[in-house]
């Protein structure tokens, strides 16, 4: 316990700022959406103009900005899903290489607590941390959406929406957990965390972009969390499910084991 | 029962030796003085006996218990002061202190306070802005505030001033008078030398040599100093179980450990002016194993 409440304390300032800073920016993109609303004609046919695959790559050939769930779909989504997985791989990678890269691991295994007692209540802390970022996140974007479009959308639909990218922090995160018993030096954690959320977003527009690299899509979090088929679908994959639920197992589990084993290096 | 119990102990870092073949037993209620040059493997025995580091083969025991599989229980019953202080930056001492308590269930408040006295250790800064020193009697503190039975002191006494490597004797002292073993690293000789009861030399991850202090300060060593009546007679002289001999004008000395007659009637057959037979401290056996051993 007292690990879990340090760990929060620690991180508390990071939560803040995370939490302050998107949930603004999703109130910045909010303010445009009467307008897009507006010119939603005039949008539809400069849409028309781009290449399709671009549009596809957006998500636009299946959603309609102009339409609540589509604005959400494609704006709010792209940044809460690639700035979340940022945030939420650098608080997985750094569970247990910050202490190690900061040398203090000397100082907490030495604690009388076994090794598998530090790794899961510092993952629970960054899993505390996730969560309340995605709460308050959801629960703004709730309200947004009240005032901005009442009764021209599905709550339901919306709520999915907010609980997709949360899922995608998990699976981000559980990348991260791993990464954090390998990779120790604190350097090395921001261009890793945004390489590998950056990386893989890449891979799903490249997935969509062309027929040939579509099977692409089964190796990014991206896709198994697609807005686009949370709306057309109205419901989270199973498949995404269950690779969500796999990966949590493995990165958990694989982190346990390396972990206790693992030469602690000062 | 033993407070410590190694044996056969191997560390291998990928290929590098850590530890090769280290056995030794450090019984209950005593101050075992653990010796050696840097890198000679006193951090790597130390990190194998908290588990912070997995042997290559053989075991470690403390109180009976094995280090790897019950380590947490282990380290229930032990205080760590690190060569190397690393501790929450972004703590202050008394804040860090408490948080160390909390691992605990003797965390007494006076304790943390009466020792902060001894030590001169201010709780109200912030553990970025301590010196090294500052930051070693932190980690005396955190290591003693549970009370443990055992102390595993990795250099305690590096980077502080002689006056509070005396209060941290003196602290010792106390607390070994109440029945509690102390594991002491140093490449110090002479705080060996005043502090404990028995010593293992460690050179190039092997033991040297287990014994108590005194035996191996008094009874096997001598320094013998030699003034000769001429040059020539000196540079003849030869002696089996000489070493570390040195010469300075007509004179020679040298550490001996072989037979005293045998000294005495070599010495017959020479013409010399003075002769001395003394002591040697620590250092100078120290000193002698290792150019031995080069």
């Amino acid at each position: 316990m007292a690990i879990y409440l340090r760990e929060l304390a620690r991180n508390r300032i990071a939560l803040i700022v995370w939490t302050i800073t998107m949930i603004s920016f999703s109130v910045f993109l909010m303010t445009f959406f009467p307008t897009i609303q507006d010119q939603a004609i005039e949008l539809q046919r400069l849409m028309e103009q781009y290449p399709k695959e671009l549009v596809a790559a957006f998500n636009l050939d299946r959603l309609k900005m102009a339409d609540p769930m589509g604005f959400y779909g494609t704006q709010v989504y792209i940044f809460i899903t690639l700035f979340g997985s940022i945030y939420s791989m650098l608080l997985f990678t750094s569970v247990l290489s910050r202490e190690e890269s900061e040398k203090t691991a000397e100082f907490l295994l030495t604690r009388p607590v076994t090794r598998s007692n530090v790794l899961i209540a510092k993952t629970l802390a960054a899993l505390t941390n996730i969560t309340i970022f995605n709460l308050l996140f959801g629960m703004c974007n709730l309200i947004l959406f009240d005032i901005y479009a009442q009764g021209e959308y599905d709550v339901n639909i919306l709520i999915l929406l907010i609980i997709g990218p949360y899922l995608m922090h998990l699976l981000f995160g559980a990348v991260g957990l791993l990464i954090s018993v390998f990779v120790v030096k604190a350097r090395a954690l921001y261009p890793v965390s945004i390489g590998v959320v950056l990386g893989t977003y890449f891979v799903s527009v490249v997935s969509t972009l062309s027929d040939t690299a579509k099977d692409l899509r089964y190796l990014t979090p991206f896709k198994y969390f697609d807005a686009a088929d949370i709306v057309t679908d109205e419901r989270i994959a199973t498949l995404s499910l269950i690779v969500l639920g796999v990966a949590l197992v493995f990165a958990l589990g694989g982190s346990l084991i390396f972990y206790s084993r693992k030469d602690i290096a000062v | 029962m033993n407070a410590i119990e190694v044996r056969n102990l191997t560390k291998y870092y990928g290929k590098s030796r850590g530890i090769i073949d280290v056995s030794f037993v450090v019984p209950e209620g005593s101050i075992y003085g653990f010796i050696g040059p840097n890198g000679a493997g006193k951090s790597t025995t130390i990190r194998l006996l908290l588990s912070l580091i997995h042997a290559t083969s053989g075991s470690a025991e403390i109180l009976g218990m094995d280090c790897l599989k019950e380590g947490h229980k282990i380290r229930h019953k032990v205080g760590y002061v690190p060569a190397e202080v690393n501790f929450y930056d972004d703590m202050k001492v008394g804040d860090f202190l408490k948080y160390s308590a909390k691992f605990y269930e003797k965390n007494g408040k006076e304790r943390v306070n009466s020792l902060c006295a001894d030590l001169d250790v201010d709780m109200s800064r912030r553990i970025s802005d301590l010196s090294s020193g500052n930051k070693k009697k932190l980690a005396i503190v955190q290591a003693l505030l549970h009370q443990p039975p055992i102390l595993i002191l990795d250099e305690p006494t590096s980077g502080l001033d002689p006056l509070i490597q005396n209060k941290l004797y003196d602290v010792l002292r106390d607390e070994n008078k109440r029945g509690t073993t102390i594991f002491f690293s140093s490449h110090v000789l002479s705080e060996i030398q005043k502090m404990c009861d028995q010593v293992a030399i460690v050179k190039d991850g092997r033991i040297l040599k287990i014994d108590s202090v005194e035996n191996l300060r008094s009874s096997l060593y001598k320094t013998i100093r030699i003034n000769f009546d001429n040059i020539k007679d000196m540079m003849n002289f030869e002696i089996l179980g000489s070493a570390g001999i040195n010469y300075k004008d007509k004179q020679m000395d040298f550490i001996y450990n072989g037979n005293m007659n045998a000294l005495t009637s070599t010495l017959n057959d020479y013409k010399i002016e003075n002769l001395w037979v003394e002591e040697p401290s620590l250092e100078d056996i120290f000193l002698h194993f290792y150019q031995k051993g080069e």
